[in-house]
């Protein structure tokens, strides 16, 4: 089966990873290259094979179950799933690539890869997981192998903070999704996630109930407001290549176990799900203003680039969210194309800072304007990213956004026409914040203290993500033709 | 399959990535390649209009299959006739531009951008369906900021460029919504669909009203209109062959376009119409009085376009789309060679403040003679380009109310006068600051001269090639001429009152007279950028109220999650879940 086999591969990569730095006495200054080697092959190889599954054109939904148990599908892959998986391990893989000349010598890079394949590989199985307790376990593995990428470095002291504040928050998050997955079963004897449908639908106060503790749970990972306080901290002092992978990947699937657990409940476009609108639907509309109102307002007022990607990411969450919230199947399309959008344009921000980001001063706005053909070339792509961000052809936020949009428009009801005019205000707001990223980096002003120069090697990832944003912004129907194989945009 | 709709704007956008790459190899060679490819594609858009004999769409393929979304062309009367008009001023100001920008810095941004400018807005002319004609508004909408922001290293273009990509965005955002909600009610947004579907229960009554409106909000971004019309004075630091392109042939004609494509849907319902014709008027006063408080030659004609444009949405709003059509085209044509006229004079004198100019009709022979014809054009000459559409506004306005008549003949009035004032400062009397100037090269004056040519002679091709349904001519066309001379007249008359043979009394009057205070006003767009900024610093003010309670502290973070926790328990405990 194709999808153990990728989980095979990623782990194996991680074990040789941490077993090739073994050797480092033999090789000392090119061991970042040799283990990044591995993991650039890793991650390659299961995308190969990945891609190779997604060009079959399969709209069927493939479960596997260790046994025949009561408890467990073990994973369900459908075209949700699969897109997914391409998302996390291309940018995944551009992250590797990038992290091969950004890691030093005198970097443990042996852990750092070892560490990121089994990111990758925890992300896979969220993304796959058919049931909660595959579900919880991947999603750990997610959230320890992230802790230990921020504070990767150990220094400086804010890596550590940020690190440690994830983790009691992630924590305390897990306990509570832990205590939603608990009230699920009880009242259906499942730990499928398709019996989510069953609790809500028979049960209805105690499945709601039960509903929104697994939206909270996992909602700390998505930066829901007001459960978001840990991303712009993770954004500012994380190195690089791994807040483009939080930003990239983490944040995405965060999101996308919420749309997995939606997607039980989730009915055509253009349809309510009937009494359960006010009590389902009303809490999470809430939630999406508050979540992007505040990711918009708070990044007006930053004055550094990676506290304003934070708070950008949480405005992004809070879109999403609104998609979520119509529970029908062209709300979750839309959600699943924009993690794929949003992944690919944030990351590239994150690697285009690239070794800037060993002083936090560099990434302030007004240390953005950098000289030479290098700084040209950057400030290309910042203001290329920042475009895209504002959801500008060509880039592929411009179709996401508009699926998003469409998606509330088709419920034809007031409440989710006024949500479609937030959602677009708070698209148009977020222009004021990407003007300045552009504004700061074209002023002409040069920083006093210059920072590392980005070599051309290093500006090729962020270049690469660029061009594949660009790319599904010129032919968004091969990648939307991938979602939508479950359901059509149209009811 | 016929290939002109396509390749008139796939070429320039398809060329648009290659400009930066021969400008490495050598610099004047991708001048000359953006020329190349400007000229082809007018040639393709002039082809387009010669042989088109009936509408018909072209579909090639499935742009998205799952959102009913194919990639398609329209091409009828309006849009090869604007195709054809918005490639044909695009190459003169290419060519302009090759003298113009020879001594600056940048050319591969500005080739690349020109480029992608112009094949955005005849992909957006082409286009068959309302989601590519988004498409292609956005591209045209980044581009001109991009643009307008050229000079980046001064901090008024930066925030030019800024101010129009966030009002036009305004509007956009307008637009998409009303996209939507016709994609959500009929799931296409082709052209031949929605019109099929106007009017029926599915497109009809409050629907058509919301989406009309949203539309005309979305043309009101792109074509400046009153209260979005603040972006354009301030787009007036771009380099002026970028101005020429914005003002008339690309960006603010998007607005009027989107508003005579959709006409057969929005004129089902009076109320938009209505709308249209309230928002055209105002506009086109607000914009003749502001640019007759302005002393900068670029800004002067920036509300000169404001104005006109608002002329356009009047005559959309009177019923009359296809005169929009013709003004659109006229005012390209006479706009484009004012502000060419006006780049060869400030590159000349070195200034922009026309208090500073005077005398130069000597110096500047040829220059001085085209800038005529455009401000005779601009004030409805017979039978210059400007006097058609002028003539068929100011008798539907009398057909349709006084009081639409009298601001008609008012914002007439106005367009002379400022014109007029332009001028006598700008060429005639004594030089005020004894400023030299010399006549513009032969590669700025040629297209001048070939703009000027257009200017005279379009009318000629417009009215007799059947392309559009026309000003029907009506046979009252010599009373309209008479009228028409009369109010250009009367302009003239009271500008060369006021402005020459009184300019010293004038400008007593107006000091005495408190118009200092009023013209402070008409400078800032008639108090809309006050407006703005305070809107601007509510907005900063909230986001400082939300960054005020995320302390960032971590007990303060799990107090909150804790909180979250136990309100829902408490919601669940009372049964409110």
């Amino acid at each position: 089966m194709w999808l153990t086999d990728v989980m095979m591969i990623l782990f194996a990569g991680a074990m040789v990873s941490l077993i090739v730095d073994m050797g480092k006495r033999f090789y000392g200054g090119r061991r970042q290259f040799i283990s990044g080697a591995v993991a650039i092959a890793a991650t390659a190889v299961s995308l190969a094979i990945v891609l190779a599954e997604w060009f079959a054109e399969t709209a069927s939904t493939t479960e596997i179950s260790p046994a025949s148990s009561p408890f467990a599908t073990l994973f369900v892959v459908d075209s949700f799933t699969l897109f997914i998986i391409v998302t996390e391990l291309s940018i995944g893989l551009v992250i590797a690539y990038f992290s091969t000349v950004y890691l030093t010598p005198r970097d443990n890079s042996g852990p750092f890869f070892a560490l990121l394949l089994i990111m990758l590989l925890s992300l896979t199985g969220v993304s796959s997981a058919g049931d909660f307790l595959s579900l919880f376990l991947f999603w750990e593995g997610m959230s320890i192998s992230a802790y230990g990428l921020v504070s990767f470095r150990k220094k400086p002291g804010i890596a550590l903070e940020a690190s440690i504040k994830y983790f009691f928050l992630a924590g305390v998050g897990s306990l509570l999704s832990l205590y939603g997955i608990s009230v699920v079963y009880s009242i259906t004897g499942s730990l499928h996630l398709s019996s989510i449908s069953q609790a809500v639908f028979t049960t209805s106060q105690s499945g709601l109930f039960g509903l929104l503790m697994l939206f909270i749970g996992f909602g700390v990972e998505a930066a829901i407001v007001p459960l978001h306080t840990w991303l712009p901290d993770i954004y500012s002092a994380a190195p690089a290549p791994v807040a483009a992978l939080i930003a990239g990947d983490v944040t995405g699937i965060a999101v996308f176990v919420i749309v997995k657990i939606v997607q039980p409940l989730s009915v055509p476009g253009g349809q309510l799900i009937g009494e359960y609108f006010r009590a389902g639907m009303l809490p999470l509309i809430v939630l999406s203003v508050a979540t992007m109102l505040l990711g918009n307002l708070s990044a007006l007022m930053q004055t550094n680039l990676r506290r304003m990607l934070g708070f950008s990411t949480i405005a992004q969450t809070g879109y999403m969210l609104a998609a979520i919230s119509t529970f029908s199947i062209p709300g979750l399309i839309a959600v699943v194309f924009n993690i794929w959008n949003h992944g690919l344009l944030k990351s590239s921000f994150f690697l285009n800072i690239g070794r800037r980001d060993e002083d936090y001063s560099l990434t302030e706005l007004k240390n953005l304007s950098l000289p030479g053909n290098g700084g040209r070339l950057q400030s290309v792509m910042y203001t290329a990213s920042s475009l895209g961000m504002t959801g500008s052809p060509p880039f592929g936020l411009f179709w996401s956004e508009i699926l998003i949009v469409q998606s509330l428009l088709l419920m034809s009801n007031i409440t989710f026409t006024v949500l479609a005019i937030i959602v677009v205000s708070n698209i148009v707001l977020s222009i004021g914040y990407y003007f300045r990223i552009i504004n700061s980096v074209v002023s002409g002003k040069s920083p006093e203290a210059a920072g590392p120069q980005a070599r051309m090697r290093e500006m090729a990832a962020p270049l690469a993500l660029l061009a594949l944003s660009i790319a599904t912004g010129i032919i968004p129907g091969l990648f939307i033709g991938r979602i939508a194989l479950l359901g059509s945009v149209f009811p | 399959m016929n290939y002109a709709p396509w390749l008139l704007w796939l070429i320039p956008l398809m060329a648009a990535p290659l400009a930066p790459l021969v400008s490495m190899l050598r610099q004047r060679a991708a001048d000359w390649f953006t020329v190349a490819v400007a000229a082809i594609t007018a040639a393709v858009g002039i082809y387009q209009a010669a042989v088109f004999t009936s509408p018909y769409t072209e579909t090639v393929s499935t742009w998205i299959a799952q959102l009913n979304l194919p990639l398609q062309v329209d091409v009828d009367g309006i849009a090869v006739l604007t195709g054809a008009f918005v490639a044909l001023v695009a190459f003169l100001i290419v060519l302009y531009s090759v003298g113009y920008m020879r001594h600056e810095g940048g050319k591969a941004r500005y080739n690349f951008l020109v480029l992608l400018f112009i094949g955005g807005m005849l992909g957006l002319v082409m286009a068959g369906n309302l989601i590519q004609f988004y498409f292609f508004w956005e591209i045209v909408g980044i581009c001109s900021a991009l643009l307008i922001a050229f000079y980046y290293t001064r901090p008024e273009a930066r925030r030019g460029g800024m101010k129009a990509f966030l009002m036009t965005r305004v509007g956009d955002a307008s637009l998409l919504v009303s996209i939507l909600i016709i994609y959500s009610t009929i799931h296409t947004t082709s052209f031949a669909s929605i019109f099929a579907s106007a009017g029926t229960a599915a497109l009809g009554g409050g629907t058509l009203v919301v989406v009309g409106i949203l539309m005309t909000v979305g043309a009101m971004g792109k074509s400046a209109q009153v209260p979005l019309h603040t972006w354009l004075p301030d787009a007036m630091e771009a380099p002026t062959p970028v101005t020429a392109l914005i003002h008339a042939a690309t960006m603010v004609n998007a607005g009027v376009y989107l508003l005579v494509r959709m006409y057969p849907l929005l004129h089902i319902s009076s109320a938009v119409l209505d709308t249209v014709l309230v928002i055209g008027l105002l506009t086109a006063l607000v914009g003749g009085l502001c640019a007759m408080a302005e002393n900068d030659f670029k800004r002067i004609f920036a509300y000169s376009t404001i104005s006109q444009l608002g002329f356009m949405f009047a005559a959309v709003g009177l019923g009359l789309p296809y005169i929009a059509l013709y003004l659109l085209i006229g005012h390209g044509f006479f706009k484009a060679l004012i502000f060419l006229s006006a780049g060869s004079v400030v590159e000349a004198v070195g200034t922009r403040d026309i208090s500073l100019m005077g005398g130069l009709a000597g110096k500047m022979k040829y220059t001085y003679s085209v800038f005529l014809v455009s401000i005779l054009a601009m004030g409805g000459l017979p039978p210059l380009v400007g006097f058609w559409s002028k003539g068929a506004i100011t008798e539907q306005a009398a057909a349709h109310s006084s009081l639409v008549f009298m601001s008609v003949l008012v914002i007439s009035v106005l367009t002379s006068i400022y014109g007029f004032r332009a001028l006598f400062k700008v060429f005639h009397g004594e030089s005020r600051s004894g400023l030299s100037a010399r006549e513009a090269p032969a590669i700025m004056l040629v297209p001048m001269i070939l703009l000027c040519l257009f200017v005279v002679t379009a009318w000629i091709p417009l009215n007799y090639q059947n392309i559009l349904p026309l000003y029907s001519g009506s046979a009252s066309w010599l009373i309209t001429a008479a009228e028409e001379g009369a109010i250009l007249a009367t302009g003239l008359l009271i500008a060369y009152l006021a402005f020459m043979r009184y300019a010293a009394e004038t400008a007593e009057i107006a000091v005495r007279g408190g118009v200092g205070a009023a013209r402070g006003v008409a400078l800032t767009g008639m108090g809309f950028d006050t407006l703005y900024n305070g809107l601007q610093k509510r907005v900063l003010r909230a986001g400082g109220a939300a960054t005020a309670v995320q302390s960032g502290s971590f007990g303060m973070n799990m107090v909150l999650l804790i909180a979250v926790f136990a309100l829902i328990v408490l919601l669940a405990g009372l049964g409110v879940l």
